[in-house]
Formats: structure tokens, sequence, C-alpha cells
């Protein structure tokens, strides 16, 4: 009997032996090289960004291997989520400043208080509205801020010149830029369809910023993060003056034509429009692309107050992350004076650590008043933390898209959303 | 004589046994050959099911532990959640839009690369390209045609002095917008599948019809389409499953908007799994949807005996 080809037992066995131990041995190998290497979970790549140029330094001064795995932003939360739940979660991740509260009230995040107690780090070296921005009604300090990105209003200074406007303020200042001054410029300045004076409603910063700015004392969301109070008077005016920049006035580039990605940005390298509300993280793309014209930054218009909100730049350690201590170094790394002067050089983010703030300061390339951003840690504003600030956005936001159109009111939807947001609110995301 | 008997029991049973043995041991061998098979079966599709089927039960935001809360998830998507009637009624918008006229192009195209002219195949190709590619490529694409101030189509139409609608951001024409690209990405396979029927048709048929008078029109009507009824009940559930779980097109153009105008069924649930964590919640709305489209394909299959025909 010719038994080639057949599988014998004793084969089967055999090949399953191999197999198995080579799987063992791959797995020894890989927790050798894991003890030595920091697992990163961010929104974006980082090769060439002053974020990966600090990171490098970190690598070289520990001899550690800081294993960077991007995922797409729209994709990313759901990454995220997926990471922590499968228990086998990277070193360190990034996190939405929407969302801290949210994760941390699952549990899912690391206390970071010991290492912030062993290691005695000073409060008083860091911006101390972001830094405690992570702390937890608990106590708990669930994630890590390296940097904020404050809004300004980025403008054309050509185009002021040109249209013979005066231009914005140099410093956090109020005088000939309150929000009827900041209209009268933009009418100034209009030149019709595809070249609009403004562009300001775009994210929830516009919310945040301009309902405080109108006297609101917390902005989107109550102090405990369980009301929602866009809807009260102020809020409600906010919404509705830049909403009017489009439907009344017709100086801001219909809500429509803003829907593909990158708008914000486009529009102003493309000259579309003379003044945009971004956060600081558009600075070096602008930096690198603007060639034919000159541009600055100035603070947003004051109304009873002159704040901005910041975005934050921040980080967190799951609880089922390998290396926590590591991932803890290359964090304090980050928000030190070190790793936040690469961050500052990068112009990217104004980095948390008081002294590598400093640097955020102007050079021979537009903008000329950067140190504004420096400045803005003194005008600081942050939507209220809530355990369920996407599933409340998902309702309000769809809703505003009917007022930002000008089919409704910004008074008639916010307030028929409400209960909804609310109900939203008690739930955790 | 009185020996060979029980001998040639013994030698019987023996080869009993060794078959029995040689048997029980290609059994085992077949097992192991499908081992790999099956273990991906029940791994990767029966354990995701039963886990769903009790996630359905439970509060669970995918981190955490579940809670076992009973029925309480089916109660609130037909009690408490506006949005959920939202999307179904969305949903059902768009699959009531996109398969008549999926269906009916494509037997009209079919029926053009059914003709017997040089570089059919060309157009064939053409014709079903759209659907191997990247749902996201076609996604964007789109998006930029429907673009309200430099896009193609209200470019094409300021040609014929039309001011055309911001497809993507207004209520009355987002999902009608999406339908005309779900409709250009899917026709090439049911254009396919209706040519393959088209070539079943016997020419005999055709010719005697024509002998005795019938026109083209007649032809269609009496004889082709009737033929093609089996292929046309095909791809009425195929269409109708596929548009029902329509995600990519509404992910990548419009996130559900404007407000929620093209917020569909899957999207919702999608978010509700993945963005506002409530897995617990998510698979109820899974469920829910197998147990209706499992009904109306039921339905779909009772009715074929009135109007499908085998001949």
């Amino acid at each position: 009997m010719n038994n080639r080809g057949t599988l014998t037992r004793r084969t089967m066995l055999q090949t399953l032996a191999v197999a198995g131990t080579s799987a063992a041995l791959g797995g020894c190998a890989r927790r050798s090289e894991d003890k030595n290497t920091i697992t990163f979970l961010n929104w974006e790549k980082t090769e060439g960004t002053p974020l990966g140029q600090a990171v490098q330094a970190f690598e070289k001064k520990s001899g550690k291997k800081v294993d960077i795995q991007p995922a797409p932003t729209n994709d990313y939360d759901t990454k995220m989520r997926t990471a922590l739940a499968s228990g086998v979660s990277p070193d360190i991740v990034r996190i939405n400043d929407d969302y801290v509260r949210g994760f941390s009230d699952t549990g899912s995040l690391l206390d970071l208080t010991k290492y912030i107690e062993r290691d005695k780090i000073n409060v008083a070296d860091y911006a101390g509205p972001v830094f405690n921005f992570p702390k937890q009604p608990d106590g708990k300090h669930t994630a890590w801020v390296i940097g904020y990105e404050p809004r300004l209003i980025y403008y054309n200074v050509d185009w002021f010149k040109s249209a013979g406007v005066p231009l914005p303020p140099t410093t956090w200042s109020g005088d000939g830029w309150t929000w009827d001054d900041f209209v009268s410029t933009a009418k100034k300045l209009n030149k019709g369809p595809g070249k609009w004076a403004c562009l300001v409603y775009l994210d929830t910063g516009v919310e945040q910023t301009f309902s405080i700015n109108n006297g609101d004392p917390t902005g989107i969301y109550s102090a405990n993060g369980k009301k929602f109070t866009l809807d009260t008077p102020k809020g409600i005016e906010a919404i509705q003056w830049a909403t009017d920049l489009t439907v009344k006035h017709k100086v801001q580039p219909p809500w429509s034509e803003l829907q593909q990605p990158s708008t914000d940005t486009t529009f102003f390298l493309q000259q579309k429009v003379a003044m945009l509300f971004d956060t600081f993280g558009v600075t070096p793309y602008f930096r690198e692309n603007i060639k034919n014209f000159t541009w600055d930054v100035a603070p947003p218009p004051a109304k009873v107050n002159q704040r901005t909100e910041s975005s934050v730049v921040v980080f967190a350690v799951p609880k089922s992350a390998r290396n926590p201590d590591a991932a803890w170094e290359l964090l304090k790394f980050l928000s030190g004076p070190e790793g936040g002067a690469i961050l500052a050089e990068g112009r990217q983010y104004t980095p948390i650590n008081n002294e590598a703030a400093k640097a955020v300061k102007p050079d021979k390339a537009s903008p000329a008043h950067l140190d504004l951003f420096a400045a803005a840690g003194a005008h600081l504003t942050q939507p209220n933390q809530t355990s369920n600030t996407l599933g409340a956005r998902d309702i309000y936001r769809p809703a505003l898209d009917n007022v930002y159109l000008g089919k409704e009111s910004a008074k008639s939807v916010l307030t028929s959303v409400r209960s909804q947001v609310e109900k939203a609110l008690t739930e955790t995301s | 004589m009185a020996t060979t008997a029980p001998l040639a029991r013994t030698a019987t049973t023996t080869h009993r046994r060794r078959s029995r043995r040689m048997a029980r041991r290609r059994n085992i061998e077949g097992w192991l050959f499908i081992a790999p098979v099956i273990l991906g079966v029940v791994i990767f599709q029966l354990f995701p099911i039963v886990v769903s089927m009790y996630a359905s039960l439970t509060s669970w935001n995918g981190i955490n532990p579940p809670k076992f809360i009973g029925l309480e998830n089916f109660r609130t998507l037909f009690g408490n959640d506006a949005l959920f009637t939202t999307t179904v009624k969305n949903t059902i918008y768009f699959t009531i839009g996109t398969i008549p006229l999926t269906i009916i192009l494509a037997f009209f195209l079919a029926m053009l690369c059914n003709q017997k002219v040089r570089g059919i195949a060309i157009f064939r190709t053409a014709y079903f390209a759209p659907y191997v590619t990247n749902i996201v490529a076609i996604g964007f694409v789109w998006f930029y045609f429907f673009d309200p101030s430099q896009g193609v189509v209200n470019g094409l139409l300021s040609q014929i002095g039309v001011h055309g609608p911001a497809w993507l951001s207004d209520s009355n024409w987002v999902i009608p917008a999406l339908i005309v690209v779900s409709v250009w990405q899917g026709v090439g396979y049911p254009m396919v599948i209706l040519l393959a029927g088209l070539q079943g048709i016997s020419a005999e048929i055709q010719e005697a019809a024509t002998v005795d008078g019938a026109n083209a029109f007649r032809r269609t009507w009496s004889i082709i389409l009737p033929l093609l009824t089996p292929q046309f009940f095909f791809l009425l559930i195929t269409q109708f499953i596929s548009s029902f779980q329509v995600f990519g097109l509404i992910y990548v153009m419009t996130q559900g908007g404007p407000g929620h105008d093209s917020s569909v069924y899957i999207y919702y649930l999608y978010q509700n799994a993945f963005a506002y964590g409530k897995m617990g919640y998510a698979s109820a709305m899974a469920w829910l949807m197998f147990v209706l489209i499992a009904a109306i394909t039921f339905i779909q299959w009772k009715l074929q005996k009135r109007w499908v025909f085998y001949g």
C-alpha cells in the first residue's frame, strides 16, 4: 500500500508540536521586546511633526522605543474603545478632551496621582487651568495634558490693507474689537460670494467661546456636566450672532459650502475668507503653505468677556497598559521643559510647561503676533466635562444644522433639544 | 468441515473490525481537515451571534461587564427613541428609492449589453466597474460632484439655467442624491445577473414570436420579462438586504446630516455601538433588523409563487 500523500497521526502530532513550540518561543521573544517598548495610539501620523520630534528625543534620552500606532481620525474613538475593551490596550492613548470624563467613568483609565505625588510634580510649573483639566470629581487624575491649542482669529493682512480697514488689536484687548466692531469690519472686507470676510461657525469652539464671551457663566454645559446651558438667552444670542454673519450680513460662507473636510484651512489658504476663527493647531500648516500673502492672528472679539476655547492635547494611560511606568516617563518628558521646548518650537501647541511656553514667540515668518497664543493662557475657557459629551453633541449639533442653514432660529432649535441632550448627559458614554 | 465455520467467522469478524478501524480513522482525518473551517465558523460566527443575542438583553458599554436588563433595550427602541423612528423612515425611503431604479436601469443596460456589436465588452466592464470600486473613493468623488458652488452637477445644471441645490446639505435633496450615487455604484451587479438571464433565453422562442408578428415591445413584455422573473426575484431579495444595510455612503458623504435627515438604521446602530458605547442597545438594534429582514424576505418568498415563472 502506498502511503505517500496521506496524513498519518504521527505527522500531524509532529506538525502541531513544531507549531506550538514556535508560537511559544515567538511569544517569549515578544514579551522580552515589549519591556523596552511603549505602545502609543494616536489619531494622526507623527513623523516630522513637533510631537514626533519630541518622542524621538525621548527615545534617544531614555533608550526606550516608542511604537506609535496612528489611526484615522474618523475611526479613532472606535479604535480606542475597542483597544480598551480588549484588555490588551496600548500603553498610552490620545484622548479627545471632550471624552475624558466619560472614559474616566468607565474606570478604564489609570489614576496618575501616585506618579504625580511620587515625582513631586509642582503644579506651579504648569498652566494651572489646563493642568487640572483631567482631574475628576473623585480626585483621580485620569489623563495628562501636554499642551493646549487656543483658538484665535487668523486674518489676511494684505486683504485688510487693500480694503483700507484697520488691523485688529495685537494684544488681548477689546478696544475697537467688540462683536459689533467685528461685524462692521467684516462688512468692509466682504467682496461677495466666494470672497467672504470671515468664517467663525465651524466647530464646537464657537459655541463655547462666544456664549461665554456673551456673558453666559458656563457655556455649553453646566459646571457639573449635568445640564445643557447653551439654550440660555446668552447662549442663544451667541449662536444667533454667529449665524447672522451668514444669513443676515452675508459675510460668511453658507453652511452648505463648509461640509467638505478641511474647508476652513483651504478657504483661508485660497484667500476665500479674510478672517478665520481656528485653533493654534493649524499654524504649522499655514506657515508651510501660505506663500503669497501676509497673515497674522488676533484675539476673538470681546463682549462681556474676551476668552477663547482651547482644545487640550491630552493623553491617558489605560489601566490595562503593560508598561504604565514607562508610559508615565514619556508623558512627563513631553510635558516637561525639554519635550515642551520641542513642541513650542514646532508652533503647534502651547506647551503646558510654563518655562517651555515662553518659547512660543514670533520669528521672521508669520504670524507676527504668535505670542498671543502663549498669552491666551490667561484667557482660556473649556467646555465643562460631562459623562457623555459625544452623545449630547450628536443631538444638539445636527439640530443646529437648521440654524446654520438659516431655516430655524437658534432659540427654537436649542430649546427644543434641551430635554434630549440632558437625558443623554445622564448616560455614560 | 467442523473447524471451517469458526475460522471463517473469525476472519469475517477481524475484517469487520479492521474496516471499522479504517472508517473511524478516516472519520478522524476528515474532521481534522475540516476542523479549521468549523473552528472559524464557531469562533467568528456562532460565538459572536450568541454574544450579540445576550448583549441585546444587557446594558453594556463594551468596556465594563454587561448588566442584564431583560427587554429594556427593545422597549426603549419602540417607545423612547425618536431617532430610531427617523432612521427607520430614512432607510425605507432610501430602499424604496434605490431598488426599483437599480433594477430597472440594470434591465435596460443588460438589454443594451446583450447586443452583438463590436466592443460591447468594454461597455459591460464600464458599467460593472463602479460595483467593484471602493465605496470610500466613490463617496469622496461624488461628494465633490455635489459641491453646491464648485461641483460638476450644479455646474452642468447652471449651463441650462438651473440653480442647483446644496445637494448634501438640503433636507429634501440629500437622500435623492444618495440614491443616485447608490444606483450608479450598484447597477453593475444586477446588470450582469440579468444579462446572464437574457443569454439563457432561447433565440428560437423570440424568433417564433417575431414570425407570429410580435414587435420588440411585445417580445420584451410577454417573453423576456416573464422568463427573467427568477433573476428579478433574486435581485429583489439581495438588493433589499443590501439597501437596508447601507452604511459606507452615509458615513463618507453625509455622516447622517444635515441634522439627522440622512441618518439610516445601520449608521445609527454604528453610532450607538462605537461612538456612544451602547453595545447592548446596538445589539438589540441588530437583532431587530435581522428579524425585520428575515420577515420581509419570507414574505417575498411566499409571494414569488404569484409572479415568478420558472418555466
